[in-house]
């Protein structure tokens, strides 16, 4: 069993309150636009913000938020988190977002010292969740047969510093199964066939403990040849659910008064609210896909002639994957 | 090597066929855990085997483990596999005179079981063998009349390890008040929001009895070790009030090492109390007992009890003490709150406690509870990301027979609703106020979103 505190200081696994040079921090302007970026005494970074210097957030706290030099945003310096991760990594394929990643990490029962073995390793969106969740005492076996993918994620790792709990592995792991026997709490697959996966992964579950697997598919035809494999091989309580996160619009509308009829020409007048807030809708439309509009004006203006409503925002992404879950028990 | 067996003093979940669940403390291995009636066992027979397994309370009131291939084995062969046939339910008739055995015979059946004279498969057996219209069903329809006839005959129950997601299940379908309605999904998504680490030091509001305490110190410890992770709780009284957590089966000691907690009246010292540890010694002012104005003195008496009584209440003092020095400016990792308190009121209090690029977390049954703190992250400069989500999670029928006795999750409702945010350093440097940012086309974000593919 590994030791207690296998020393790695990843930001992946525990905070620091302040920036260091060669620490990561995302540089986040709003939630759809964030970049990883290594701070190096003076160095710069330069996007549309115009150029920035290292040096001046170094030794501030993570979570410090400046004016950009063109003056045209705020930036915060976050802390690294896999969620933070996940919404800037490089795409080398389809990844795992935290919907997912948050309901298979509770199902699978991931928390300290847990061993889990994972395959393909992908973009390692979910594996970063991962060794966060399992550290400092568990292990990931991380499994992807794809060289180049194996190569990138390695250096990831390095840089991340995460390498004592992360273990990747070149492999195809239909065909030559994971070289692992008796070792693992839980087991999840993203792979095109699942099922051919099935018999090896059942090799790799601790002895005398129920352990946990699931497979992620986005069609029923998978799930369907997954659960027959996972019945053969004595897998038992299959349970299947799909899950969806849904972004609450929340904005301030401004009353509209009644109509009244003008004195004069004796026409129906239609009263202007106070303050204008014309095409405030139209913005928030676009807001609500998960810019950051800040509602300011709504928390400060003119309480008793504005409402503030609510609404599930429409376009939820209709469909992610099926997660399949099931227990073994091996003697 | 971690293995997960059932040990004497555990707690088990309990899930029936019927579908009930229910909490069990295994005291000693001479007892007998009562079921209802559902039965009896003895307690020392599941000692030792396997959590998150089924098993059948035989005659002899003992239990025994239940392969996970065995119902289908013994009821398989009840089930034709031959599905080339041109059958399919289209002419079933749901009629009692399909089953061929008398109400009678069901009866006597019955109590030979309850005897322990036959098995529960035996009646289904029959019960299957001689339903007329069996054979002419479908493979998957077939399957679930034997599922459905175990449920009311079978002496089956699975033993569930009662982690912070089975209590969460639990509570959810049993009692959704006492946890204020979050459901299994909607914690995971705490736990991710929070960034919860075993090296993490969070400040929790929980009214949720413990539920949300017991997932964060599952997420933070391993057995006995100590990670290095802490927790501080607010106390929505003058007593913690997280029996869910006692409900765990924690290593001994580790509750007691990882939990803090201060009752939201002692945020402050109170007047008299003064700051200095001298005080520990002499102080009027405990807790959790009453604010009298005299010092207590060591009473003068040799009665134990009042002795005992007075060494209680220096402790409790010195605890309180210990416990709100440790709530000092940006000391936390992260603030989650599923609290009965008003949000905004809660975030003004302890706001400043939490460290900078640290997650705040808050969950409630109803969106509108949200709202208010969510406009305030919105026009403050101490925030950003804040969003307020929901979680549909649907579970669906597997193409699958075997075991599995658990309720479907409920797909319809809300499990709640989550607003999330960091808090951040707006400390130095000059800050665009909101016309600014317009006039600048800080509308960017909106045009970038729709690039965004999920
Ligand atoms: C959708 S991606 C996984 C994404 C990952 N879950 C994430 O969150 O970033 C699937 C990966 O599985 C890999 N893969 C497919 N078949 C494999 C096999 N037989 N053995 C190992 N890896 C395989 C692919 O190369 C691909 O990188």
């Amino acid at each position: 069993m590994a030791a207690v505190g296998k020393e790695d200081h990843s930001p992946f696994t525990k905070y620091g309150k302040t920036i260091q040079d060669g620490d990561m921090v995302i540089a986040y302007v709003n939630p759809l636009d964030l970049q990883a970026v290594k701070i190096v005494k003076d160095g710069t970074m330069n996007n549309k913000y115009g150029a920035f210097d290292h040096n001046s957030i170094i030794g501030k706290p993570f979570g410090t938020r400046v004016l950009s030099k063109k003056g045209n945003g705020h930036i915060t310096f976050l802390h690294p988190t896999p969620e933070l991760w996940t919404a800037c990594l490089p795409h080398r394929t389809q990844i795992l977002y935290m919907p997912d990643i948050a309901l298979v990490s509770s199902l699978l029962d991931l928390k300290p010292g847990a061993v889990v073995i994972e395959s393909g390793t992908g973009s390692g969106s979910f594996s970063h969740s991962i060794a966060r969740t399992i550290a400092p005492t568990g292990t990931l076996h991380t499994f992807e047969y794809h060289e180049e993918r194996v190569l990138k994620f390695k250096d990831e790792l390095a840089s991340h510093d995460l390498s004592s709990i992360i273990h990747v592995n070149h492999r195809n792991v239909c065909k030559d199964g994971f070289g692992l026997t008796g070792v693992s709490d839980a087991v999840f697959l993203d792979l095109p066939s699942p099922w051919e996966a099935v018999a090896a992964a059942k090799e790799t579950f601790k002895k005398g403990k129920v352990g946990r697997i699931c497979t992620f598919s986005p069609a029923i035809e998978q799930v369907q040849r997954t659960c027959e494999e996972l019945e053969k091989f004595g897998f038992y309580d299959v349970r299947m659910f799909e899950t969806l996160i849904r972004r609450q619009e929340i904005k301030t509308l401004q009353k509209k008064p009644l109509p009244t009829r003008d004195n004069v020409t004796g026409f129906t007048k239609r009263e202007s609210p106070k303050r204008k807030r014309d095409g405030q809708d139209d913005e928030d439309e676009e807001a609500a896909e998960g810019g950051e509009k800040e509602d300011e004006e709504a928390a400060t203006g003119d309480k008793a002639d504005q409402v503030v409503v609510s609404r599930t925002v429409q376009n939820v992404a209709g469909h992610t994957s099926f997660l399949v879950f099931a227990s073994i028990f091996i003697e | 090597m971690s293995s997960l067996l059932i040990e004497e003093g555990h707690k088990v979940l309990i899930r029936m066929p019927s579908s009930n669940s229910k909490i069990v403390h295994i005291r000693s291995a001479t007892q007998k855990i009562n079921l209802g009636k559902f039965g009896t066992f003895n307690a020392s027979s599941l000692i030792g085997k396997p959590f998150n397994a089924a098993y059948d309370i035989q005659a002899d009131g003992n239990v025994a483990f239940v392969d996970p291939k065995s119902l289908l084995e013994e009821l398989g062969e009840e089930i034709d596999e031959d599905e080339s046939s041109e059958r399919n339910n289209s002419n079933l008739k749901d009629r009692e005179e399909n089953q061929k055995v008398t109400v009678e015979e069901i009866a006597r059946l019955k109590k030979d079981m309850q005897e322990g004279k036959i098995a529960a498969t035996e009646i289904i057996k029959t019960l299957v063998n001689n339903n007329s219209s069996h054979d002419n069903k479908t493979k998957f329809a077939q399957l679930k009349f034997i599922k459905r006839k175990a449920r009311k005959y079978s002496k089956r129950f699975e033993a569930m390890e009662p982690t912070a997601r089975n209590l969460c299940e639990y509570y959810f379908n049993t009692k959704p008040q006492k946890t204020r309605g979050i459901r299994v999904d909607s914690l995971a998504q705490i736990m991710c929001f929070a960034n919860v680490m075993a090296s993490s030091n969070i400040l929790v509001c929980d009214s949720t009895g413990g539920l949300v305490l017991s997932a964060l110190l599952e997420r933070m410890t391993h057995g006995d070790r100590d990670l290095g992770g802490r927790l501080f709780a607010m106390l929505d009284g003058d007593m913690p009030n997280f029996d869910i957590v006692k409900e765990m089966n924690t290593a001994e000691g580790v509750v007691e090492r990882t939990i803090d907690y201060l009752s939201w009246s002692r945020i402050e010292p109170v007047e008299g109390e003064g700051t200095d540890d001298s005080l520990v010694h002499n102080s009027h002012y405990l807790f959790p007992s009453t604010l009298s104005e005299q010092p207590i003195a060591a009473p003068e008496t040799t009665d134990e009890k009042a002795l005992e009584r007075h060494t209680k209440k220096v402790a409790a003092i010195a605890r309180t003490r210990a416990a709100r020095a440790k709530l000092a400016p940006t000391a936390f990792d992260g603030l989650i709150i599923v609290s009965q308190f008003e949000v905004t009121d809660i975030l003004a209090k302890l706001i400043p406690f939490v460290g900078y690029s640290r997650p705040v977390v808050v969950h409630s049954q109803y969106k509108e509870a949200l709202v208010p703190a969510y406009l305030m992250m919105r026009a403050s400069p101490d925030y950003v990301n804040a969003q307020i989500t929901d979680t549909m999670t649907r579970e669906y029928q597997v193409p699958v027979s075997g075991l599995g006795t658990h309720p479907f999750m409920t797909t319809s409702g809300t499990g709640g609703y989550i607003l999330s945010a960091t808090r951040v350093y707006a400390g130095d440097g000059p800050l665009l106020t909101a016309s600014a940012k317009k006039k600048m086309g800080m509308g960017q974000a909106a045009q970038t979103s729709k690039k965004r593919k999920l």
